[in-house]
């Protein structure tokens, strides 16, 4: 892995563009209630708490992982936020194409697809880029 | 040998004690009864395609293992069984089930891991928090679906309340993406004597550590997510009293795609996220009892 765009405004497009390149990103992953049985915000960046303003929100997709996501992290410790920050490493996009039920559950911010495959471990204080593969 | 000793067949699914008798399960499958996306039946579909029920076929070459190691066998082919009949349309990662299941056993995984597919009663999300496995194994009752992560769970959950004093461990190899079972002390027991319960695989049988395709001789590498000595209590039937599908699950439940599009996104992602793995062992024995061996823990 090698650094790559910065995290700023210009990281969106970047991501958008990124033609199903292998990527890290620093996400943080909040629990949803203090018994950990569902997510709460989960965006691009370094530090738990409240989401900035422009924050990239993520629909995380696991279908690629043998073992699921949450269940990977649920015995991970949480800060006072009740969240943690982790690079979490994959493609941006959904894997596979999943029906709009426009059942109301994705109302909030827009959530983009990003497609995990691997946690790589945890984010240091300081990061200011994303990680891009090394073809 | 000396005369005193015997060998006893390890039945798939019944008790060592007593048995001398083969058990041979030559009954219709687990997949029998699935319902029909592309054949008139996902049963006609899986046996197309190679989906097998878990049993000991009889003709492999025998293999002696230790009274204890026969105890765990059995427990961990009750435990396949099992786990093969609650993810009934196979796994979410599988090229076999996702062909046979119009792609429905990836909507199903995506069901069990999506919080928001699921409605859990506050009376037990402390229990449910506390029981992860039986969590995932009371949602599997109702999806009957997901990866080796969610099969390894079900059947953890289930050796729980049948194989009460075992420790279990619910385990992956370092290097390896690929969650299971082992029953007994990794760290102090042999490898013959720890069991393997993989019900991931799409021809999965109970096997011995060292007969196990992720087998390394080095115990650093295995690396136990959870260990637990077998409670014998039932803890999944508690939390699925307070436990339903959401709208939303109900709905990705029962998703599924065209053979078109199945046949497309299969070919397209095989060798990279989509399966195709048979046998849990590296190579299938069908393992016998020394029941006068060396074995001290009888």
């Amino acid at each position: 892995m090698s650094d790559a765009p910065a995290l700023d405004g210009a990281l969106l497009n970047w991501l958008e563009s990124s033609d199903g390149k292998r990527i890290r990103l620093p996400v943080v992953i909040h629990f949803g209630d203090e018994y950990k049985l569902d997510y709460g915000p989960i965006y691009v960046g370094t530090a738990t708490g409240a989401p900035p303003a422009d924050a990239i929100h993520l629909q995380l997709d696991d279908g690629g992982m043998s073992v699921g996501l949450f269940d990977s992290i649920v015995g991970r410790p949480t800060d006072a936020n009740n969240g943690m920050v982790l690079w979490l490493e994959g493609r941006w996009g959904a894997l596979v194409d999943m029906p709009d039920f426009d059942d109301g559950f994705d109302e909030g911010p827009k959530k983009h697809d990003f497609s995990v495959f691997e946690i790589a471990g945890d984010v240091a204080p300081g990061t200011t880029h994303i990680q891009v593969a090394t073809q | 040998m000396p005369a005193h000793r015997r060998e006893a067949a390890v039945p798939a699914s019944t008790s060592t004690t007593g048995s001398v008798q083969f058990h041979r399960d030559g009954s219709g499958g687990v997949f029998a009864d699935r319902p029909s996306a592309r054949e008139g039946g996902f049963g006609a579909a899986a046996a197309a395609h190679g989906l097998q029920d878990v049993q000991f076929k009889g003709d492999n070459p025998k293999k002696k293992v230790t009274g204890k190691a026969g105890g765990r066998l059995g427990h961990a082919a009750k435990a396949l069984k099992h786990t093969k009949e609650v993810m009934k349309f196979g796994a979410g990662n599988q090229a076999e089930a996702l062909k046979a299941t119009n792609f429905n056993s990836y909507f199903r995984m995506k069901v069990m891991r999506d919080p928001s597919c699921w409605e859990l009663a506050p009376s037990v999300r402390a229990i449910a928090n506390a029981n992860r496995d039986s969590l995932t194994a009371a949602k599997a009752d109702l999806a009957h679906g997901g990866n080796c992560g969610e099969h390894a769970q079900v059947g953890l959950d289930y050796l729980n309340t049948i194989a009460k004093g075992e420790t279990l461990n619910r385990s992956a190899v370092e290097g390896l993406d690929h969650a299971f079972v082992i029953m007994g002390d990794i760290g102090k027991e042999g490898d013959a004597d720890l069991v393997v319960c993989d019900p991931w695989p799409t021809a999965a049988t109970a096997c011995t550590w060292e007969d196990h395709f992720a087998y390394t001789p080095d115990k650093t590498k295995i690396k136990a997510s959870r260990t637990i000595t077998a409670s014998g209590q039932n803890v999944k039937d508690v939390i699925a009293r307070g436990l339903r599908l959401s709208p939303r699950g109900q709905k990705l439940i029962n998703q599924r795609w065209d053979d078109k599009r199945t046949d497309e996104q299969i070919e397209k992602d095989m060798g990279g996220w989509i399966w195709e793995h048979g046998p849990a062992a590296s190579e299938e024995y069908d393992y016998v009892v020394d029941a006068g061996g060396d074995d001290d823990d009888k």
